[in-house]
């Protein structure tokens, strides 16, 4: 029993030691490098495989596959922008614009005309290019992550 | 970095790995295939529902 009771203790002292020693800008950071990671990750694992449409399914549903794949990646950006606007880290204007281009995006990959993909990516690099650099930081990660998938996209 | 980013990171993490999720995930041969019809309508729905969803925040939040 003491034995339990030591060992508890020392598990409270430990997360209370590292609750204590990790600061928020060390924990930010932490938080930072597991989206990066994440980026990394993907990038690796796309190089050598991303899933792909159940087979025989055939075509119309194979695209909507993919463009729902696509959509999902573009929404993710939208979902970061419109929580930065919330924790006042960008400009409503900058949530807006974002929000304004994720609706023009996903419409083009609904149209699924030709050369959606490149198009959506361009647009996405060319709305990051005229945010504030502060702000185009913050989302960065996720654009990168975002156009690693639309990359892998068939 | 700030606890605000960090806010965002944390936030959005279900929904990265999520998004990881499904593009690395292998189908298993004995796991029930979707049909096509249901992918089709699965898509459709998610993008009506983001439609939506834009245009619901562009009102609600004017800039």
């Amino acid at each position: 029993m003491g034995h339990v009771d030591r060992g508890w203790l020392r598990g409270d002292l430990v997360t209370r030691y590292l609750s204590r020693s990790l600061s928020n800008r060390t924990v930010a950071r932490t938080g930072l490098a597991l989206i990066l990671a994440l980026s990394l990750s993907a990038n690796l694992t796309l190089s050598t495989g991303c899933a792909s449409a159940p087979p025989n399914i055939g075509q119309p549903a194979t695209a909507a596959f993919y463009q729902h794949r696509a959509q999902d990646a573009l929404t993710q950006i939208r979902n970061v922008a419109q929580s930065a606007a919330a924790q006042g880290l960008v400009s409503q204007q900058t949530a807006n614009d974002i929000t304004r281009w994720h609706r023009a995006a996903i419409v083009t990959v609904h149209q699924a005309s030709a050369g959606w993909r490149e198009t959506v990516i361009t647009s996405l690099q060319e709305a990051v290019k005229l945010l504030p650099e502060a702000e185009a930081k913050i989302v960065r990660p996720y654009v990168a992550l975002a156009v690693t998938l639309l990359r892998e996209v068939n | 970095m700030n606890p605000q980013l960090l806010a965002v990171a944390v936030e959005n993490l279900p929904g990265i790995v999520s998004l990881l999720k499904s593009a690395f995930a292998k189908q298993h041969p004995d796991q029930p295939q979707p049909t096509g019809a249901e992918i089709m309508a699965a898509y459709e729905q998610a993008f009506r529902e983001d439609l939506a969803a834009d245009d619901a925040y562009l009102n609600s939040h004017p800039a």
